[in-house]
């Protein structure tokens, strides 16, 4: 399992469902059918991928195609992280 | 066909529309688009399968779904077998749900495969519970032990429901709501309720079959399940989002869809300007844009105004007892800002001090509300019942008694003072502080709490929790949040946790909430807490 994956679903586990469901969740299940997330729990998911990665998600790509499955959410977090080297490179800083 | 004026059961407008406009869009959700002919021909086909499996007239048939075009053509299955529904939040916990069932002594629970970790072990519990029916993933369903798959029932089942005997006066519905005793209570709405208050509604905010109403509330909430019944009543079309977790997606269907109606509480709309003021949103389609559950502030009128220029604003307040009280004419948004306008049409309202005699102008009395559209009482509850509706004008005619307190102004309209028990509205969803208090309770660690309502921007108010520990205990606030959200819907979950060695008591022992909220309201310091919330609405604004 890569790193963002990992991180992803540590935060799902530690914030939203209980111990262990996290990595039995399949990768390409939507977080808002499964009663995972609300639309407080995509707010709080946003904050962590800004926090944790120093990305910018702007509103206009706060959608389900990027955000609602742990696949989804890591392909986002890469593609924007490969996009901006500024980013990048202040994410390395924190994750470091 | 059945003429309007003869329409006296939610589903008469169904059949009416199927009949004259089938081709019409009824239901648009993401994954599917239902004309009135197939909404009424899943539904349908639904109501016989019910029937086929020893649904009863006055049976309780529960729907545990997502918002989704199965949904509404199960509110309309259950109302052509002559059934009551009742609609469960999705994100409802195992307990809660094994709760509702239990109360209302449902027969049949409808959900889906994605649900059904949840509602398969509660339904082999359920004696009362005969049928399980899944929709979703065929395999998945079919999967299940003692569960039906939806498709494959449709399909086999002809589109043709008995005749149920049903008249106006069964119940339709069971809505259930939070309590101050902290079991929520079921609603009971007769047929009728519901075909006059979805007219009364319709009514005042001048709809008409070409509106297209977007509904991004859950249906276990009656705003949005009134929505749907609506647009139904009405031959127009409903749009269904699944939830507002992603509002630039909610954005985007506005427009793609041509919507004209945008219902919403205060927290949708402040995530929408949020939005609006980091770019511009324009939504000219809406015609009408409706608040209820918490009051709309009126800085948010002037920017909802840039993005929908043509809307009329429509401030309302109501409690599911009689599903909506008042409104304000959009005409007088400005001249009586405070107001939550006057009755419904078809019913009347009055203010009553304490020794019954109505209140004067600028006294501070109870709201009491008649009309048909009144709930039956409380399921299984009769004291509550009395509680709540009291004797009325004629011998055996019953008013809602709201316990809510108001004031009127001499032109006669409305203004809210303040509730007479605790219940917190947070999200534009009540919380009732017992069942919160209750499922903290249940946390191993955790001696006590107390759960109160505090002031907040965005969400109208948060759900704030004093706790003690048991000695010893140590507990950080992430494991006490995760242990909530194992116990708790999330509107439920305290945003904020206070851990304490003691709480305020009197002398019985009894928990002084009072010194609590006062506490709050003197103190000017920065909630406690994760405010994770906040945060990113003040970076955002």
């Amino acid at each position: 399992m890569q790193e963002i994956e990992r991180d992803v679903r540590r935060f799902i586990g530690e914030n939203f469902i209980i111990d262990g469901e996290a990595d039995a969740l399949a990768g390409d299940a939507s977080l808002t059918q499964h009663g995972v997330l609300d639309s407080m729990g995509v707010l709080e998911l946003i904050l962590f991928l800004e926090q944790r990665y120093g990305l910018q998600v702007p509103d206009e790509e706060a959608l389900p195609e990027n955000l609602d499955s742990v696949d989804r959410i890591v392909r986002y977090a890469q593609r924007r992280l490969a996009a901006g080297g500024v980013e990048a490179a202040g994410a390395a800083a924190r994750v470091a | 066909m059945i003429p309007p004026a003869h329409r006296r059961l939610l589903h008469d407008g169904l059949l009416a529309h199927a009949a004259e406009r089938p081709d019409h869009p009824a239901v648009i959700t993401a994954d599917e688009r239902l004309s009135y002919a197939e909404l009424h021909d899943r539904a349908a086909r639904l109501a016989r399968a019910l029937q086929d499996r020893g649904v009863r007239r006055g049976d309780r048939v529960a729907i545990f779904l997502e918002n989704s075009a199965t949904l509404v053509a199960a509110i309309y299955a259950a109302s052509l077998a002559g059934a009551a529904f009742m609609v469960v939040n999705p994100q409802t916990k195992a307990d809660k749900l094994r709760y509702v069932l239990a109360d209302a002594g449902a027969a049949v629970l409808v959900s889906d495969a994605r649900l059904a970790r949840l509602a398969a072990p509660v339904a082999v519990e359920l004696a009362h519970l005969h049928t399980l029916i899944l929709g979703g993933d065929p395999a998945e369903a079919a999967a299940v032990p003692g569960a039906i798959a939806l498709g494959a029932l449709l399909a086999s089942t002809p589109p043709e429901p008995r005749p149920s005997g049903v008249i106006p006066l069964d119940l339709a519905a069971l809505v259930y709501t939070s309590g101050s005793t902290g079991n929520p209570k079921g609603v009971m709405l007769s047929q009728q309720n519901m075909v006059f208050a979805q007219g009364s509604l319709a009514q005042y905010l001048r709809l008409a079959s070409d509106d297209r109403i977007l509904d991004v509330l859950p249906l276990a909430f009656d705003y949005g399940l009134y929505q749907a019944l609506m647009a139904v009543h009405l031959g127009a079309t409903l749009v269904l989002e699944a939830s507002f977790a992603f509002p630039a997606q909610v954005v985007r269907r506005v427009q793609e869809e041509g919507v004209t109606v945008l219902p919403g509480v205060p927290t949708v709309f402040a995530s929408l300007l949020a939005m609006h003021r980091n770019q511009a949103i324009g939504m000219p389609s809406v015609r009408r844009i409706t608040n209820t559950a918490a009051h709309l502030p009126d800085d948010y009128v002037p920017p909802l105004l840039e993005m929908c220029p043509d809307a009329l604003v429509y401030k309302m307040y109501g409690l599911t007892e009689c599903k909506r009280v008042c409104y304000l004419e959009p005409e007088l948004v400005l001249q009586k800002p405070m107001s939550v306008g006057k009755a419904i049409p078809g019913t009347e309202v009055f203010v009553l001090r304490d020794d019954g005699v109505p209140a004067a102008p600028g006294e501070t009395g109870v709201l009491h509300v008649r009309g048909p559209h009144v709930m039956m009482g409380y399921w299984n509850l009769p004291e509550e019942t009395d509680r709540m509706l009291v004797p009325g004008r004629y011998p055996g005619e019953r008013v809602l008694c709201t316990h809510d307190f108001f004031k009127v102004d001499t032109d006669g309209f409305l203004y809210f003072v303040g509730r007479s028990d605790d219940i917190i509205k947070s999200r534009g969803e009540k919380v009732s502080p017992v069942e919160v208090e209750n499922a903290l309770a249940s946390i191993p660690g955790v001696r006590e709490a107390a759960v109160i309502g505090v002031p907040d921007d965005l969400l109208g108010q948060a759900v704030r929790a004093y706790v003690v520990l048991d000695g010893g205990v140590e507990m950080d606030e992430r494991a006490f949040r995760r242990a909530c959200m194992a116990r708790l819907e999330a509107f439920m979950v305290p945003r904020d946790v206070v851990f304490v060695d003691a709480l305020p008591k009197t002398d019985s022992g009894k928990v002084r909430k009072k010194s609590l909220t006062d506490a709050v309201a003197d103190s000017s310091e920065h909630p406690p807490g994760t405010g994770r919330t906040a945060a990113r609405d003040r970076e955002r604004s």
